[in-house]
């Protein structure tokens, strides 16, 4: 059965290699973790429904990127019909927290006319002897680009949810005051199928992938 | 999987002069893909085998400068090291013959106009062989470039396990360079009720997580895809350019089906090069007039009374007025000018034309104009109503008139 939801929100997941994109999403959609993980040729797909408020739930269609950089000229088309996006790095390679400047600018470049709500994760914060980057340091960076800034892993389940469903609030938000529109030719938002009668929240679970996490 | 034409010895010292160690700045990624490609092997997952397959990698890449590692190369790589696993050079060297042959210029730092013709040719093999499934996926947007890079980058080894790949690779050897499609849309077909029943998300969602395909059956399903395929309808501006004398890597004698269409003699009634805009701009193949006279067992000595096993039939539709078409048309053919079945909304209206049509489903069908663009757009409406098969002549009528093989009903007395 379809199930019911307010408004579909693309999101669009970016970062380096094996900062651990595809774990990350498999933990929210799936609520497992994977040891080993293939790396990702182009583009994956993954989907799930989150409830922002009591009765208003949002599908995600969540995009997973190839990170290897030459990826690029094939990920970039998804840009543009994406409204979200989680730029990850792992706390414990520097590099990868310094490869999100590029990340970004590549983003904005081509994203036009659109802009994406890009959300900062500093990943696998499990790991926190072999942390080479600080919470200071990645927040000060996101504040600079007016991201916010969550840690996450996806081994031990921490802030996963979190780190999907405030993007997706601070979205709906969006879409909620104007600022973004539901346009035609674009698939960033899109709108849903809104019954008359409310559903339990039985039915709604009912179609998608469940969640233990 | 053998490289015939290469001496073992040569083949051991090519490897051995090659620089595996010097560091290069493909060597992280390398280094983080091993860990992660097809590791529920006991070989590729052992020590030994991380060592082995980073040195292979890192000599395929330092020995070919202009290509680089598109992650995926490790999947690519795995066949051929499980399979030599004794024997590195000869994994490298079977590796080095086996990419130019079915991914020539994959690996290019800029890859996107090879991959853009690739992906545009393989729509065009999906309408060909199951316009109602084209259709579905067309309307909810479901494009090939959402789904089949990892696909055909990698031949298949980023989605399949080992044992899989293998099956599949011994019939993919066998055939050319185009047979990569026709496993494409044989693993479409096999879960085509699923793609036919659902939305763009579901259908997402279904390749994000490949399900089982029975691979015996793929193979089996790709060589009837490839039989039934025009050779020229594969047709690549991008693929490997006519190898010259004595530098044929898999030295066999060509037959009509294993020989690449892009290594036969060009003639004048050979494919031209198509703009990607143009490529896109059309749902069904094109086909050469060198094939058409093939198909069609025309020549100029009269039809040949020995008709080729496996050869598919064929139907030439010859668009145009029916003033044009008694000045000369190919013989054989029939006319059906484009007015006369669609309706201006593109439904097949009631004539004996139409019944003309209907009863060549399943063939091919060859729709044959002056003009392109009518050519096309007549293709387009057939597909539209899920007719099969169906191509368009490159070039149309005119490419055959220096023939002599068109034929001018005689006149009535």
């Amino acid at each position: 059965m379809e199930t019911i939801w307010l408004y579909q929100f693309r999101l669009i997941v970016i970062g380096d290699s094996t900062v651990g994109k595809s774990c990350l999403i498999r933990r929210f959609t799936e609520g497992r973790f994977a040891q080993v993980s293939d790396p990702t040729v182009g583009v994956d797909f993954f989907s799930r429904l989150v409830e922002i408020e009591p009765g208003k739930r949002i599908k995600l269609q969540i995009w997973d990127t190839a990170g290897q950089e030459r990826f690029r000229s094939i990920t970039r088309a998804y840009y543009r019909n994406s409204v979200g996006g989680l730029l990850l790095f792992d706390i414990t390679n520097r590099r990868s927290f310094q490869n999100v400047h590029n990340w970004l600018e590549e983003a904005q470049s081509h994203v036009q006319p659109h802009s994406i709500v890009f959300l900062l994760v500093g990943h696998k914060c499990d790991l926190e002897a072999q942390r080479q980057v600080t919470q200071q340091e990645a927040e000060k960076l996101a504040g600079a680009y007016g991201m916010r800034y969550v840690e996450t892993s996806a081994r031990d389940a921490i802030n996963v949810e979190k780190a999907f469903v405030d993007l997706t609030r601070d979205i709906f938000e969006l879409v909620r005051s104007g600022d973004i529109k539901i346009q035609d030719g674009w698939e960033g938002v899109k709108s849903g199928f809104v019954p008359n009668t409310v559903h339990s929240s039985e039915e709604v679970t009912k179609g998608g992938r469940q969640c233990f996490c | 999987m053998t490289v015939m034409t290469w001496q073992e010895g040569d083949i051991q010292a090519k490897y051995e002069s090659i620089d595996k160690d010097t560091p290069i700045p493909t060597d992280r990624q390398i280094e983080v893909d091993i860990p992660r490609c097809h590791q529920y092997d006991e070989l590729l997952s052992s020590p030994q085998g991380h060592v082995k397959f980073r040195r292979v990698l890192k000599a395929w890449v330092v020995s070919h400068p202009d290509l680089v590692y598109w992650q995926g190369l490790d999947s690519l790589c795995a066949p051929f090291l499980y399979l030599n696993f004794n024997n590195e050079a000869l994994a490298y060297a079977c590796m080095s013959a086996f990419i130019p042959k079915y991914l020539y210029n994959f690996f290019l730092k800029d890859n996107s106009h090879v991959i853009q013709e690739y992906l545009t040719v393989f729509s065009q093999m999906i309408a060909f062989h199951d316009p109602e499934l084209s259709n579905h996926l067309n309307e909810i947007g479901f494009i090939p470039d959402l789904y089949a890079i990892p696909w055909f980058l990698t031949m298949f080894t980023h989605v399949f396990p080992l044992h899989k790949i293998f099956h599949l690779w011994d019939t993919l050897l066998l055939g050319n360079s185009s047979f990569p499609f026709c496993i494409g849309v044989a693993i479409l077909q096999q879960l085509r009720d699923r793609l036919l029943a659902n939305g763009f998300n579901e259908c997402i969602l279904l390749f994000s997580d490949l399900p089982e395909i029975d691979i015996e059956r793929c193979v089996r399903e790709s060589i009837n895809l490839f039989c039934w395929t025009p050779k020229s309808a594969t047709y690549r501006q991008h693929a490997q350019p006519p190898k010259t004398a004595g530098d044929n890597g898999f030295g066999k004698t060509a037959t009509y089906y294993s020989s690449d269409y892009q290594d036969m003699s060009k003639t004048d009634l050979s494919r031209e090069p198509l703009a990607l805009c143009d490529l896109k701009a059309e749902v069904s193949p094109r086909i050469s007039a060198e094939d058409l006279i093939d198909l069609c067992e025309l020549s100029l000595a009269g039809p040949t009374k020995r008709t080729r096993a496996g050869k598919p039939k064929i139907v030439a539709v010859d668009i145009r007025s029916a003033e044009d078409f008694s000045r000369g048309h190919i013989s054989g053919s029939v006319n059906i000018p484009f007015g006369t079945v669609f309706s201006p909304d593109g439904e097949l209206v009631q004539c004996p034309a139409t019944g003309i049509l209907q009863n060549s489903r399943g063939r091919v069908i060859v729709v044959i104009c002056h003009a392109m663009k009518s050519a096309a757009m007549f293709a387009a409406h057939l597909v539209k109503v899920n007719f099969s098969r169906v191509c368009i002549l490159d070039g149309g009528i005119n490419k055959l008139k220096s023939t002599g093989l068109l034929t001018v009903p005689s006149p009535q007395i």
